[in-house]
C-alpha cells in the first residue's frame, strides 16, 4: 500500500503541478517542517481519510504551476490548489486498493492541521524539488 | 467553427487548469462560461449557447451526476455533449455516466487526451478542428 501511495503522490505532483520528485526526501528536505495540510474524507466501499501534508514553501510553486504566476500568492488559490492535489491523489489511490468496480464517495477537501500520522494505514513521504510532502492514508472499518 | 464551452467545477484552480489544457489542445475555443456547481451550470446552459459542457462530479449544491440527469431530461439541453472531468476511479460509476451519454476524462489529463475526447464527443473530424485551431505561438503560460 505504501508503494501505491508513493507512486500516486509522485505522479500527481508531476502531472498536475509539474514538480518533480527524486523519491525519498534528502537530508535538507527532511528539515523542512510539514506545516500545512488538506484532508479528503471518503466513504462507500472504503471509509477513511487521505491527508496531504506539505512544507509550506512548496505551495506557491504548486499554485504558480497550476494557475500561473499571477495567482501564486493568493491564499485562497493556494488552498484550492492543495485541496485539488489531495483530491487527485485520493482518487487515484482508492480504486487501486478497493478495485475498479468499487464505489467510493469523496468529500470536498478541507484545510486541516497536519497530524503525526500515528494509527495511519500507510504513509508516504517524498522530496519534491525544494520541499517535501507526506501522504497519510487512514482506512477505517465500514460503519 | 469554434466551441463555446461551459466548465463546471467547484474548484477555481481546476476550472483554470481545464481551460488552459483546452487551449493547449489546439481546439478552437470560442466563448468560455464557468460555474461552481451543477445548479449554476444548468442556469448557464439556459442563458447561453453551449457546444460542450465539461463537468466535475463532486460539487456542493448539485453534483455532476444530478446535473447530467437534469440535462438529459430537459428537451432543450438533452443533446448538449458532456464530458465528465473527475478523479472518479469507479468503473461502476463511470459506466453510469456513459449510459447517460457522457464521455469521461480522468484527472490528471493531458491536452492530447482532452482533445481526443472532445472531438469524439462533438463528432468534429480531426481535420476540421485542426483547420480552425489557434495559430502556433499562442501565448499560454502553463
Amino acid at each position: 500500500m505504501h508503494s501505491v501511495l508513493q507512486q500516486a503522490t509522485i505522479s500527481t505532483f508531476e502531472e498536475f503541478a509539474f514538480l518533480f520528485s527524486s523519491g525519498e526526501p534528502d537530508e535538507l528536505q527532511r528539515e523542512l517542517p510539514l506545516d500545512i495540510a488538506a484532508t479528503v474524507a471518503f466513504d462507500g466501499d472504503l471509509h477513511g481519510t487521505l491527508e496531504l501534508q506539505l512544507s509550506s514553501g512548496l505551495l506557491a510553486s504548486v499554485t504558480a504551476n497550476m494557475m500561473g504566476e499571477q495567482e501564486a500568492s493568493d491564499p485562497q488559490m493556494q488552498r484550492d490548489a492543495l485541496g485539488e492535489l489531495t483530491n487527485v491523489i485520493c482518487g487515484n489511490v482508492l480504486p487501486t486498493i478497493a478495485g475498479r468496480r468499487a464505489v467510493i464517495n469523496l468529500a470536498a477537501p478541507r484545510l486541516t492541521a497536519p497530524t503525526d500520522g500515528v494509527g495511519a494505514t500507510a504513509t508516504s513521504e517524498v522530496g519534491i524539488e525544494m520541499g517535501r510532502a507526506r501522504a497519510v492514508l487512514t482506512l477505517a472499518s465500514a460503519a | 467553427m469554434q466551441f463555446n464551452v461551459l466548465i463546471v467545477d467547484d474548484s477555481a484552480v481546476m476550472r483554470s487548469m481545464i481551460l488552459k489544457t483546452l487551449k493547449l489542445s489546439g481546439l478552437p475555443i470560442g466563448e468560455v462560461h464557468q460555474a461552481g456547481n451543477g445548479a449554476e451550470g444548468l442556469a448557464k446552459l439556459r442563458e447561453h449557447w453551449i457546444d460542450l459542457a465539461l463537468i466535475d462530479i463532486n460539487m456542493p449544491v448539485m453534483n455532476g451526476e444530478a446535473m447530467l440527469e437534469a440535462m438529459r431530461s430537459d428537451p432543450e439541453l438533452e443533446r448538449v455533449p458532456v464530458i465528465v472531468v473527475s478523479t472518479e476511479g469507479s468503473e461502476t460509476r463511470i459506466d453510469r455516466f456513459r449510459e447517460n451519454g457522457a464521455q469521461f476524462v480522468h484527472k490528471p489529463f493531458t491536452p492530447e487526451q482532452l482533445r481526443t475526447v472532445v472531438l469524439h464527443e462533438t463528432g468534429v473530424p480531426q481535420e476540421q478542428a485542426h483547420a480552425f485551431s489557434a495559430p502556433a505561438g499562442d501565448d499560454l503560460d502553463f
